[in-house]
Formats: structure tokens, sequence, C-alpha cells
């Protein structure tokens, strides 16, 4: 390999800089961008929309712009999800968790700088992969079989521990409700149909969009109706870029979520939602202070925005090499290859170099558009939250419908998305998180898909997991992973007042921050409170996690009061 | 009102329902059909509408479900009509469609590795017997086209073999590269992708196909199977018949059409035009060695 | 909180309840298939039934000793309840109205409700509202949005 792949990538660039070329793929990086912004209205239904244009156009202009649409959407699916906590994407929903609270601390810019900047990074490196060791790769993930994948199904099961928050119980409740959920419609393997109550609708499933935008985008609405105030951060917007230090920082952790992002990106099937979850997760293990993940820890925004560009790229591996695609998207994508008679598969590095070299180089091109295009858009979008809500809530609501109308152009699905939205605000009172529904919603099917193969595989029933080295490797670490979870939490175990402290998502952060001092009360059951103050403290990062322990301690003190 | 006779038809642009995803195989195929609509249905436009879901059963239900005014047409997907129709959770019956045309015939093979040892369908059938019932064969979904295969091959060659259902033709070709199967029934459409890294043992058609000329049928062999998967288009039941009349032409001018067919080629999906009428005997021959085999088999039986 | 938890649990094994029962009912072998459709719910089902019944038994008797806080305020119920009612309205406004015109009819009753601006404004805002997102989707993105009684 090596050398002979800087021959034809020059070529590619070259194709690729034509002003045809450079223009679509242009136009599908600002489309991208946009349906990345708009909830619900995801990179799928956009390629499929466009499809059509491929009966005028010339294929490698096509595909770059269709491609473009793909992973400009990872850029934009961060933005709504750190203003307003709705993610654009199911990709960007670990982003929220500490995206929005970031923001509503006013630091919306460098959320959205870092989560673009992090993109870029790991976008890029993540091609140089695709670049130079896509053949070899490819074969790497032939290695997995269905047990391998029911082996990684359960890793990303064990997260569930850890993004469950307060109570352990009910983010297992939570995540088997996930399961509850993607159970309607029909089994992925044999077709029955299982809780549909006769509809045939309902045969097809609950599709995430309606699961994420009820639960993000409606639930919220229906929650700052209940608040009568405005939800957005009148806190000052503090610098729009990130500081040197936030930079240093998380470095670290955009290098480390695109080897995550990527390598299981290559498992077809591990779509960007999967892999930005498990980059997440594995950034709260490695960080010095776990505990400010949820609060606005600025590396949890870059590992779930590096994920999900890498997995982005790293799925093209196998579109190229098998013409297997890894998601949906990749999947109309597929389609448009088609339409041009160009055989994704083993040939069509042969046969069909000129596009695909160009179709690569491409995407550099389209990533440094990206950037170029969104890092200036951080001082608008953060500009955004200082819209008043009365005017934003329509327009959350407006967007909500269209994409949950838009994933089957039914009805159903609005009304789905609806009751989502009922169910997401009775999670929100009581104080049981929704991101483990969601993580469990994306995994069940190929959770159960996986486990039907593996029992049909022989007649050693479960224990082929452990009789096949990738497998049990998994496994082990899906065990070691839980172990070393329930561990942390034990060492750790939450009192009452601790709600706000662990829960990703009741951490509400009032406005009155800034008029009030607040009241210092140090009841003895509240004595880790100040411990973790000291803990914040200790690596002083800046103002507003001081600040953030601060307001731990005034809401145990209220509650005293009370 | 051209209600008695299809005289005007199309008037106003018609609406095609396809029951998969936009840049399935379904739709590509339909997009080649919606280049030559125009030309032979009075310059109408072709509307495309996704119901994609439940493996189809969504959009057909749509299909059968709609208006009959010759309005909205609908791509069926052969057999999966006739089994869902079959099964205990039907939302349609096999006499809700009146076919128009069959428009591609994608039939099935015994793929195995290239690395396998495995070299012929004797030695296929040895194998299979020498592992008695262990032989993984990878299929698509249980209660489908495969499905009926794989259990029809069993009787016809008189082995067993232990299925391992995928969701789809990709996931399964994948575990297959990976040898994580031993072999699968594939559709000739989707195993073209890795013509040298499968080794094709037989093809279940009446004839070769000008692909893979070199791939020999089950005729051939010996054995007298066939099995494959087939697409058209339809219209609900109680469609005018001069409308249908009308389509039925319409499509057989497209499907003979030389461009039709070179771009078919292309986008490698083996056309196979049938008139409405031919198309609709198979079904029906379809549907009762389907009713015998899901008998036999007692896949609708609960627990 | 408490209260609320252990409404939560019952409402849960109720629901884990039904889910048990349903999946009794589906096959849970096909021939030839290792593992029918009824194997995953009931064992989801079994596991919430365990999940609930921690939960409950958590809330009943080891209780914390934390002040007590209250999880549904009445006004606050009946605030969200409109909201509801105001979205589901829309909902059906688009399958009946069509969608331009229950767009624009709940984009000036919000923004009125929410934001107390002033009649013009609302309304000036609920047409421009209603006019992009019909151009844009139905129009721009060819997206079969429904038309309703009116054709809007």
């Amino acid at each position: 390999m090596g050398m002979d792949v800087f021959q034809p990538l020059l070529q590619g660039f070259a194709a690729a800089l034509t002003p045809q070329n450079l223009c679509f793929g242009f136009i599908g990086c600002v489309l991208g961008t946009l349906v990345g912004v708009l909830p619900g209205i995801g990179p799928t239904s956009a390629i499929a929309m466009l499809l059509p244009l491929t009966l005028i156009l010339d294929p490698t202009p096509a595909i770059i712009m269709l491609s473009g649409i793909y992973y400009g959407a990872m850029y934009g699916g961060s933005t709504t999800a750190i203003l307003v906590n709705i993610p654009g994407e199911i990709s960007s929903a670990p982003t929220a968790l500490d995206g929005y609270a970031m923001a509503k601390k006013g630091r919306a810019g460098p959320a959205l700088a870092i989560s673009a900047i992090s993109s870029f990074v790991a976008g890029t490196l993540s091609l140089v992969g695709l670049t130079f060791f896509a053949p070899t790769l490819a074969q790497l993930a032939l290695h997995f079989g269905p047990p391998e994948y029911f082996a990684l199904m359960l890793l990303a099961l064990s997260v569930v521990i850890n993004l469950s928050g307060k109570s352990l119980i009910k983010g297992l409740i939570s995540a088997v409700a996930g399961f509850f959920v993607a159970m309607v419609g029909m089994d992925p393997i044999t077709g029955i149909a299982r809780f549909t109550f006769g509809s045939v609708e309902l045969m097809s499933g609950i599709d995430f969009v309606s699961v994420i935008i009820g639960l993000f985008a409606i639930a919220e609405v229906l929650s700052t109706w209940e608040a009568q105030v405005t939800p957005v951060i009148r806190t000052k917007l503090t610098g729009l870029m990130p500081t040197r230090e936030d930079l240093r920082e998380t470095f670290p952790a955009m290098l480390r979520s695109t080897v995550i992002g990527f390598f299981l990106g290559l498992l077809p099937g591990c779509s960007p939602g999967v892999t930005a979850f498990i980059a997440y997760d594995t950034e709260k293990r490695f960080s010095r202070v776990p505990e400010t993940f949820g609060q606005g820890q600025i590396a949890g925004v870059a590992a779930a925005e590096g994920a999900n560009n890498a997995t982005t790229s790293g799925g093209f591996v196998p579109l190229l090499s098998f013409g297997i695609p890894s998601g949906p998207a990749l999947a109309v994508l597929l389609g448009g290859f088609m339409m041009y008679g160009l055989q994704p598969g083993p040939t069509l590095f042969e046969k069909n170099a000129p596009f695909v070299w160009a179709l690569i180089a491409s995407m550099y091109i389209g990533n440094v558009m990206l950037i170029i295009l969104n890092l200036p858009l951080v001082g608008l979008w953060a500009r955004l939250v200082k819209v008043p809500y009365p005017l934003l809530a329509p327009i959350i609501l407006i967007s909500s419908f269209i994409g949950a109308y838009s994933v089957r152009n039914k009805m159903m699905d609005v009304w789905l998305a609806i009751a989502f939205g009922l169910i997401g605000w009775l999670m929100r009172k009581l104080e049981i998180p929704s991101v483990p529904l969601i993580l469990t919603t994306i995994l069940a099917g190929m959770l159960e898909t996986s486990i039907k193969q593996t029992l049909s595989m022989g007649d050693m029933g479960i224990y082929l997991l452990f009789t096949r080295p990738i497998s049990l490797t998994i496994c082990i670490l899906a065990l070691l992973l839980t172990i070393s979870s329930l561990y942390g939490r034990y060492k750790k175990i939450p009192l009452p007042g601790d709600a706000e402290e662990f829960s990703s998502e009741s951490f509400e952060f009032p406005d009155v921050i800034e008029k009030k001092r607040p009241v210092l009360v140090k009841p003895r059951r509240y004595l880790h409170v100040p411990k973790t103050v000291y803990l914040v403290r200790e690596h002083d990062r800046s103002r507003n996690v001081a600040k953030c322990g601060s307001l731990r301690m005034r809401q145990a003190g209220e509650q005293v009061q009370r | 009102m051209n209600k008695s006779n299809g005289e005007g038809y199309p008037n106003k642009p018609v609406q095609l329902i396809i029951a998969f995803t936009a840049g399935g195989s379904s739709d590509v195929q339909a997009r080649i059909v919606e280049k030559y609509w125009k030309k032979y249905f009075n310059d109408q436009p072709l509307a495309f509408e996704y119901k994609p879901g439940a493996g189809g059963q969504v959009g057909f239900t749509e299909i059968a479900r709609a208006v009959p005014d010759g309005y909205t047409i609908g791509g069926v997907n052969v057999p999966h009509i006739l089994l869902q129709s079959l099964s205990p959770q039907a939302t349609f019956r096999k006499d809700d469609f009146v076919h128009i045309a069959q428009v591609v015939n994608d039939p099935q093979l015994i793929v195995v590795n290239q690395n396998s040892s495995i070299r012929t369908l004797n030695d296929f059938i040895a194998e299979a017997k020498k592992k008695d019932g262990q032989m993984t064969v990878g299929i698509v979904g249980t209660f489908t086209a495969h499905h009926m295969a794989l259990l029809k091959l069993q009787d016809i060659l008189g082995v067993k073999f232990n299925a391992v259902p995928f969701q789809g033709s990709a996931d399964q070709n994948v575990a297959l590269l990976g040898g994580h199967i031993d072999a699968m029934i594939g559709n000739l459409n989707d195993i073209m992708r890795y013509t040298e890294q499968f080794r094709m043992l037989a093809i279940a058609s009446e004839n070769r196909h000008h692909w893979l000329p070199d791939v020999p049928t089950f005729q051939e062999l010996g054995y007298s199977f066939t099995s494959d998967i087939r697409r058209g288009f339809s219209v609900p039941a109680n469609t005018d018949p001069a409308i249908v009349q009308r389509l039925r032409e319409g499509f057989q001018q497209i499907c003979n059409d030389p461009e039709y067919l070179n771009e078919m080629e292309k986008i490698g999906q083996p056309a196979a035009y049938l008139s409405g009428e031919d198309f609709t005997k198979y079904c029906d021959q379809y549907y009762e060695e389907a009713k015998q085999l899901i008998d036999k088999y007692e896949l609708n039986k609960k627990n | 909180m408490y209260a609320a938890n252990i409404g939560v649990s019952l409402g849960l094994l109720v629901l884990s309840g039904a889910v048990v029962v349903t999946a009794q009912q589906l096959p849970r072998t096909i021939p030839g298939i290792a593992m029918g459709p009824g194997v995953l719910p009931l064992w989801a089902g079994l596991l919430m039934n365990l999940l609930a019944v921690s939960l409950l038994i958590q809330n009943i008797f080891f209780r914390s000793p934390s002040p007590k806080r209250k999880v549904f305020d009445p006004k606050e119920l009946a605030a969200v309840g409109k909201m509801f009612f105001a979205i589901s309205a829309y909902a059906a406004g688009i399958e009946y109205l069509g969608f331009g015109m229950a767009t624009c009819i709940i984009v000036v009753y919000l923004i009125r409700y929410l934001g107390q601006y002033a009649w013009w404004r609302c309304l000036l805002f609920g047409l421009i509202m209603a006019g992009v997102s019909v151009g844009v989707f139905r129009y721009f993105l060819d997206l079969p949005l429904p038309t309703g009684w009116f054709g809007l």
C-alpha cells in the first residue's frame, strides 16, 4: 500500500477541485449542516429527497454532494443539542449532555466551536485512515461475525450504568423501557409482529426519530410552558471561542474519540449514535474529573462530536469495499451508487478508481469547507439563544413535527412523537434519565439479531461467545467495564440531595445565579457537597465550574431550609 | 371522465408507491422505469411515494387499499406479497392486487466462500450430510423467499441445514465473506459484487444466466428446483379493466425498449418481462406451493 | 418523591406484566430458527418486573432521610396539560386543516400566549412562519405534507 496511494489521491484532488465538483460538494456540505441543525430531518431523508437528481447529474458531482450531506449533518447535529437541548441527530444525543449544560453557563460559544473543531479533527484524521488502509481495514471488519457483534452490544450496554444518573434502578428502568420501545413492530429476523395492537403502521416499528424528537424537543416545549419563564440562557455569553486551555484539554479527547469512532465505524451496523455514546463513556473513564461529566465538561462535547464524525468516515470503508451500508443514510447513498451502475465492492477501487479517489479527496475538502462554514456560524448560533422563547418554541415545534412526519410521510409518527413528549416530560419530573432509553432503543435491534444468529450458528448456544477469541475478549472487557462502573457508583453512594449532581438531566441551572449569593448551609448529611466543591476547585479550570459547585451547596441548603 | 375506456389515461400524474426505502433495489429499478414512463403514458409524470417498513408489508397494504382509479400503482415483490398474505398477521389478500407486469426476475443461488473446500453441489450435499444438520446456511429473514427456498432445498436434496437468518443481504454477504457461515442462499443481484470472493454452486433458474455462464442450473445437476425473487407492478383490485389493459400495454413497451434494457443491465438487475396475465399465473402457482410448505413445516403454528 | 416513585413502580409493574403476558403468546421457537420473537420481550418484561419491585422496595423500606419534595404541582400540571392539548390540536389540525393553515394558527396562538405580543405581530409572524415552512418543505424539498380540507 502506501506509496501507490498518493498518485491516485492527487488525481482525485484534481478532479474534486474542478469548479463543478467543488460547487456540488459545497452545496452538499451546506445542506448537510442545515438538515443536521433541524431536529428530525436527518441526512437519510435529505439524501433520499435529492436522490432523483442523480438522473440528471454526472456520477461524481452527485455522489460528492450526497456524501457531503451525510458528513455535513454530523457537524450540524450538535448545534441544537447544545443550544436548546434538542439533538439534531441521534448521534448528537450525548453532545447534549454536556453541551447544553455549558450553554446554560453562558459557554455556548466554546461548546459549539469545540464541537466543530473536534468534528474537523476527527473527520480529517479518520479520512487519512480511510485513504491509506481501506482494503486492509475492511478485511479486519470481516472477523466480526454474529457472536462478536453480540459481545460488542454487551459492551455498549455497559455504558448504561454510567448514564444512569442518580439512581441506578431508574437508569436501568429507562434502559429496559428502551427495549420495550424497540420491540414494537416486527421482530427483526422472523418478521412476526409484536405489540402492534393490530395496526399496520406500527408493524414497521417506532422510528428513533419520533422517540428522540419526543423525548427531547417536545418534552422541552412542554416543560417550558410549565416553568413559564424563558429556558434560554440569560447568562452573558462568556467568550465565543474556546480558550487555549479548552483546546489543550479536549485535544486528547478528540484523538481518543477518533480512534473509537473510526474503528467501530468500520463495523457495519455501528451507527454514529452508538459510537458517540461509547466515546463519551470512554472519555468519562479517562477523565480525572469524571463527576463533572454531564455538567458542562467540554471534553464530553469533544468526544461525542469527534466520534460521530470519525464514524462517518469509517463507514465509507465497508461501503466502498463491500457495498455494505452501515446505516440508513449510507444505504440510501448506496442506492445512488446503484443508479449509476457503480457497484461498490472489491472491484470498485480498480474499475472506477478516478471516481473513488475524487470522492475521498472531496471529503477532505468538504471537511475544510465545513469548519470554515461552521466556525463563523458559532457566533450567529450562540446568539440564537437570545431569541425570545415565545418565538423559538413554535420553530422547535414545527421542525419537530416535520422531522417526525418525514420519516414515513405519515401522521402516525407525529402522534408517536407527541406521546414520547409526554413520556419524556414525566421522566424528567420523576428523575428517570432518558438517555439510557435512547441508547437501548438504538442497540436493541442489533442485539436481538445477533443473539438469534449466535444461537443459530451451532449447538453450543450462547457459549459460542466464549469459544471465539474476539468475542471472548470483548465480553471480558464488557465485564470489567461493568464492574468498574459499579464500583465507581458504590464508592460514591449518592444521597438524596445529590440528585442534581449525578443526574445528567435534572441539573437545572437557574438564571438567578448572577443575582443571588448562595446561602451556605452545611448540615452533616451533606458533608460530601463541600468535598466535591473542593475537588472541582482543585482543578479550577474556570469560574463556571466553581460556580457550579457553589450552586450545589445552595440547592442543598435550600432543601434543608424548606 | 374516461371511466369506461382507458383512452385518455393518464391525464394527471400517477402516484407510484414503493414499499421500500428510497435508494433500495426496488426504488432504483422503478427510477429506471420512470425514465421511460412519460414516453409511453401521455407525458404524465410518475410521483414516487415511499412507504417502507415491515419488509414491504406497510407499502403493499397501502397499494392494496388505494383508490382503484388507476392513479395509484405500486411496485410489488413476489413472493413477498404472497407469503405476507399467508401469514397470520396478513393485512391484505393475494387477490387484492391486479398485476400489470413482471419486470425483474432475480434467481437465487447456492453460494460458498472461495476458500471453502466445497466446489460443487455434490460436495455441498456430502458436506451437509457429514455435518448432520449442523451446516450453517445464511438466509434473509424467516417466512421469506430465502426461507422457503431453504425448506424446499432440504426436501429436494434430502439433507438438513442449520438456518442462520440475517436482516438483509448485505450482512449475509459479510458473514459469508468472513467465514462465519458455511454457505448461503443469495440473489443474483446481490452476489454479483463478489464474484471473485464467492463460489456459486448452482443457480435456481430454468436456464443459465448470461452474467454467470459457468454456473450450472439445478435442473442440469438433476434436481428440479427453481427459486427467485420477482419484481412487478400492480394496481389495486377493482381497477377498471380498460385502464389495466392500457397499463399492461405500456409496460410491455417500456420493458422491451432496448435503452431500458441497457440501463437495467447497468444497474445490475436481471430484467425479465412477463405480461400481467403470466405473472398472475405464476403468483397463483407459487401461492399454492408455499401454502403446502408452510403447512408441512407448521410455520404458522403458535408456540 | 416517594409517593411518585411508588406510583412509577406500580405503573411499571402493570406495564411489564402486560408485556410478559403478551410475550407468552408469541412463539418462542420457529422451526429451524433457534430463538423466536417471544424470547426477548419475555426477558425484558421479567427484568422490568424485577426493577419495578426493587424500586418499590427501595421507596417503601429504604427511605433515606431526605426532606419531602413535591413532584407535581397542580398549577404546573394544568399548564403542561394546556400545552399538551395545544400540541395535539396542532397535529390534528395538520390532518384536517392542512399543514399551512394549522401551522399559522398554532404559531399565532403560541406567540400570543407565551409572549403576549401585540396581535398584529403574532399574526404577521404566524403568516411568515407558515409561508416559509410550506415553501421550504412542501415545494422546495417536495415533502407530501397533508393538505386538509382547504388545500393549504
